[in-house]
C-alpha cells in the first residue's frame, strides 16, 4: 500500500500532469476570487476539456482547480466582506472586521495557512479512513441524517452570536426560505406567489452575497474611509497570520478534522463545514481576546476555524465519492461525472485496482494547496493594499461583483433583485443584532432536511423518533441549546453591574490566554471560557465598528 | 428608534411564521379530527408538502412571539453574531446624507442593470458614483469606469462566455433575444 501511495506522488509529479494541475489551479484561483462563480460551476465549465486527458491528468486538472477555489474565495471574504464562494461566507464574520481594523494581511495569512493545514489533514484523512468510514456511513439512515442536520443548525444557531433564541429563529427562517419553490416530493408550488423564477427556489449565492455584501458596502460608504479605516498601516502582517495558525494549532487541527468529518456526510458539504467550524471556534475560545474583542469583531480564531474546515472538507467529500460513489456536494457530483467519462467505477475498485489513482488525488490536493499558499503569500501584500484605497474608489467594483456574482449563478436577472431584497434584510439584521449565519445554514440544509424528514416519516412513520442514534442526537441538540442558554444567562449582567464590571475590568485586566502556549484556546480542563468574568466593556483604542452599524435612523 | 426597529423586525418574522403555519396546518388539523377548524385553513399544501413547513413553522412562530415579547419589554441583549451598537463619531446629518447616497447607488445600480444591461450599467454607475457622488476627478472617474467595463467584458463575456443580456430598454433596440 505504501508503495502505491508514493507511486501516486510520482504520477502527479510527472511534468505533463503537473502542468495541467497548475493550469487548473490558475483557473480555480481566478474563479475562486470572483463572487458567484463557484467551484462547481468551474468544474462543469472545464469538464469537457478533460475528455482527451488520461485519468490521472484529468483528476489533477479538476481537483487542482477545486482545491484552490475555497482558498481564493477567502480573499474577497476578508478584503471586501463579499464571500468569493458560498463556502467562504463564514470567513467574512471575523475576517472582514480584521481587514477594517487594518489587519487584512494577518487575516489573509491565517486564512491561507489554515486552509493549507486543513487541506493536508483532509487529504490524509482521505488516505487513512476509507476502510473505517464505510460501516459508519452505512449505519445511518434518513432519520439519523435528519437529526444530524438539526444538530448542525442548533450548533451554529446557539453558538454564533450569544443570542440563542434569535439564532434558532434565524435558522428556522433559513429552513422556511428553502421551501420556496416546487416541493421536491409532490411538485406543489410553495410560496412562489405566481413567479416562475421562484419555482426553482431562491439562489444561495444571491442570498449570501446580499446578506453579507450589501451591508458592508453601506458601512464602507457611511464611514467614508478606506476598508481598513484610519488604522491601516500599523497593524498586522501576513506572516503574523501564518504564525497565528500555529499559535492556535490545536483549534486549526480540530476544525480541520471537523471539516473532514462533515465532508463525509452526504449533502452537508462545505457550506455547512465552515459554519460548524466557526461555531466550534466560538464555543471553545475565550469570550473576549486579549484586546477585549468578541467574535464578529475580528477574532483570529473566527478566521482559522472556517479556513481550515473549508479545505479539509474536500478530502472528506472525496472519501464519499471515491469509496461509495455517493457525491457529497454539487462539485463532487460533477467530479463523479468525470469518473464516468473516464470509465471508472467509484467503489471498491478505487481502493484496489485503481488505488494509485486514488492516491494521486490525495497528492493533488496536497500539492495544489501548498503551491497555492506559497504563491499567495508572495503577492498577498499587494492585494491587501486594496483595503487602504479610498472607499469611494472600491465601492463601484464591489457592487459590480455583488450584482454580477448573483446573476452569474443562474444567469438570471431575477437574482439581481433578490440581492437587493436580501441586502436590505442583511442590513436590518445587522442593525437589530440578529445573527445571519444560522439563516444561511438553514437555507443550505433546508431541502436536504425536508427530504430526510419526509423519508423518515414515510418509511418508519413516527417510530423513527425512538431509534437509538436519533435519541443520541436529540440529547446532543438539547445539550447544545441548554449549554448555550446557560452560557448566555450566566455571562449576561444587568447594565449597572456590567458598567461596574467594566471599571473593575479596566483596573484589573483579565488574562484570557488566547495566545498562550496551550494551543490558543485558553481553556482549562472543563472547557469553559471564564464565563462570568467581566469583559472590558469599553472599546479598546484599536477597536472599530465591526459591521455596518451606523444606522442612519439613529 | 432602534428598539422600534427591533420590534418591527420581530413582528415581521411572527407574521411570516404565522403565514407558513396557516398554509400548512390544515392537513394536521384534519388528521386530529378537528374538521370544523381545518376547513378555515387552505388545503393546497397537503400532508406531504405541508409536513416540513409545519414542523419548522410552528416552533419558529412560538420562538418569534417570545422574541417579540422580549423586544417589546426592551430586555437588554448581548451582542449579536454580526454586530453591536454603533460607534461612529460622525454627525447624524453626515450619516444620513451618506446613507442616502449609497442606498440610491445600490438601488440605482440594480435598476440600471435591469434596464440597460450590465455592459452599460457598470461603466455608467461607476462613473456617476465616482464623479457625482464622490466628487472624484474627471480623469479618474473616466479611467476607472473604462477599467470596470473592460474587466467585465474581457473576464466574463469574452473569457468565461457568460451571457450578459442588454436589459429591458436596450434589448429591443439591439434586437436581442
Amino acid at each position: 500500500m505504501l508503495e502505491q501511495f508514493f507511486q501516486g506522488l510520482t504520477e502527479v509529479l510527472k511534468p505533463e500532469t503537473l502542468a495541467v494541475m497548475l493550469l487548473g489551479m490558475a483557473i480555480g484561483y481566478a474563479v475562486g476570487i470572483l463572487p458567484g462563480l463557484g467551484g462547481a460551476v468551474t468544474l462543469a465549465l472545464m469538464l469537457p476539456f478533460t475528455f482527451t486527458m488520461p485519468p490521472i491528468n484529468a483528476f489533477a486538472f479538476l481537483l487542482g482547480m477545486l482545491s484552490v477555489t475555497a482558498t481564493a474565495g477567502d480573499i474577497t471574504s476578508v478584503l471586501f466582506g463579499v464571500p468569493g464562494e458560498a463556502t467562504t461566507a463564514a470567513t467574512v464574520v471575523d475576517g472582514h472586521p480584521m481587514a477594517k481594523r487594518g489587519e487584512a494581511g494577518r487575516a489573509l495569512g491565517a486564512a491561507l495557512m489554515s486552509s493549507m493545514v486543513g487541506a493536508l489533514i483532509g487529504a490524509f484523512a482521505l488516505a487513512l479512513v476509507i476502510p473505517v468510514i464505510r460501516p459508519v456511513v452505512l449505519a445511518f439512515g434518513s432519520p439519523e441524517f435528519f437529526m444530524l442536520t438539526l444538530l448542525g443548525i442548533a450548533f451554529v444557531a446557539a453558538l454564533s452570536g450569544g443570542q440563542v433564541l434569535k439564532g434558532l429563529i434565524a435558522g428556522g427562517l433559513g429552513f422556511l426560505l428553502s421551501m420556496i419553490g416546487l416541493d421536491q416530493q409532490t411538485g406543489i408550488q410553495r410560496a412562489t406567489f405566481g413567479q416562475l423564477e421562484l419555482w426553482d427556489g431562491i439562489g444561495l449565492v444571491a442570498i449570501t452575497i446580499g446578506l453579507f455584501g450589501i451591508p458592508e458596502v453601506v458601512d464602507l460608504a457611511v464611514r467614508g474611509t478606506s476598508i481598513a479605516g484610519e488604522r491601516a498601516q500599523r497593524l498586522g502582517g501576513v506572516m503574523e497570520g501564518v504564525r497565528d495558525t500555529f499559535r492556535h494549532w490545536w483549534l486549526t487541527i480540530r476544525s480541520s478534522v471537523l471539516g473532514a468529518v462533515i465532508g463525509v456526510v452526504p449533502g452537508l458539504g462545505g457550506a455547512v463545514a465552515q459554519w460548524v467550524a466557526y461555531a466550534h471556534a466560538v464555543q471553545t475560545s475565550p469570550r473576549t481576546d486579549a484586546h477585549g474583542r468578541r467574535f464578529s469583531e475580528g477574532r483570529i480564531e473566527g478566521v482559522l476555524g472556517p479556513g481550515a474546515a473549508n479545505n479539509s472538507k474536500e478530502g472528506g467529500n472525496l472519501i464519499l465519492t471515491v469509496a461509495f460513489g455517493v457525491p457529497g456536494s454539487v462539485s463532487m457530483a460533477i467530479l463523479l461525472g468525470a469518473f464516468l467519462i473516464k470509465g471508472l467505477q467509484p467503489g471498491p475498485d478505487m481502493l484496489d485496482k485503481n488505488v494509485v489513482l486514488t492516491f494521486s488525488m490525495v497528492w493533488t490536493i496536497v500539492i495544489a494547496n501548498i503551491v497555492t499558499v506559497a504563491i499567495s503569500l508572495l503577492f498577498i501584500n499587494q492585494l491587501v493594499k486594496i483595503t487602504y484605497l479610498r472607499g469611494s474608489l472600491v465601492i463601484p467594483f464591489i457592487l459590480f461583483l455583488v450584482y454580477f456574482g448573483a446573476y452569474a449563478e443562474k444567469n438570471a436577472m431575477f437574482d439581481v433583485g433578490l440581492v437587493l431584497l436580501f441586502g436590505a434584510l442583511g442590513w436590518v439584521m445587522v442593525q437589530t443584532s440578529w445573527p445571519r449565519p444560522p439563516l444561511i445554514l438553514g437555507l443550505v440544509l433546508g431541502r436536504l432536511t425536508e427530504r430526510y424528514l419526509f423519508l423518515s416519516v414515510n418509511r418508519y412513520d413516527w417510530e423513527w423518533l425512538a431509534r437509538p442514534w436519533v435519541i443520541v442526537f436529540f440529547v446532543a441538540i438539547s445539550a447544545v441549546i441548554v449549554y448555550s442558554i446557560w452560557r448566555e444567562v450566566s455571562g449576561k449582567k444587568p447594565i449597572e453591574a456590567e458598567a461596574e464590571a467594566s471599571v473593575l475590568g479596566a483596573l484589573e485586566p483579565v488574562s484570557v490566554g488566547a495566545d498562550g502556549e496551550d494551543g490558543g484556546d485558553g481553556h482549562g480542563a472543563d472547557g469553559l471560557d471564564g464565563v462570568g468574568r467581566p469583559p472590558p466593556a469599553e472599546p479598546t483604542p484599536e477597536r472599530v465598528s465591526p459591521g455596518p452599524r451606523d444606522a442612519p435612523q439613529r | 428608534m432602534r428598539r422600534s426597529g427591533e420590534v418591527l423586525f420581530s413582528l415581521l418574522i411572527v407574521v411570516v411564521a404565522a403565514w407558513v403555519v396557516f398554509q400548512s396546518a390544515g392537513w394536521a388539523l384534519r388528521a386530529l379530527g378537528l374538521q370544523p377548524i381545518a376547513s378555515l385553513f387552505p388545503s393546497g399544501w397537503g400532508s406531504r408538502s405541508g409536513l416540513f413547513p409545519l414542523v419548522v413553522g410552528l416552533p419558529v412562530l412560538i420562538m418569534a412571539v417570545a422574541q417579540l415579547a422580549i423586544d417589546v419589554r426592551g430586555t437588554r441583549q448581548t451582542a449579536g453574531a454580526d454586530g453591536t451598537a454603533a460607534e461612529l463619531d460622525l454627525p447624524p446629518k453626515v450619516v444620513r446624507q451618506r446613507s442616502a447616497v449609497i442606498l440610491t447607488t445600490i438601488v440605482g445600480f440594480a435598476v440600471a442593470i435591469w434596464l440597460l444591461g450590465f455592459i452599460v450599467a457598470i461603466p455608467l454607475v461607476t462613473f456617476l458614483f465616482l464623479k457625482v457622488a464622490s466628487s472624484e476627478s474627471w480623469t479618474l472617474s473616466l479611467a476607472l469606469s473604462a477599467v470596470a467595463a473592460s474587466v467585465f467584458y474581457v473576464l466574463f463575456v469574452w473569457w468565461l462566455n457568460i451571457p450578459a443580456p442588454p436589459g429591458l430598454l436596450l434589448g429591443p433596440l439591439l434586437e436581442y433575444e
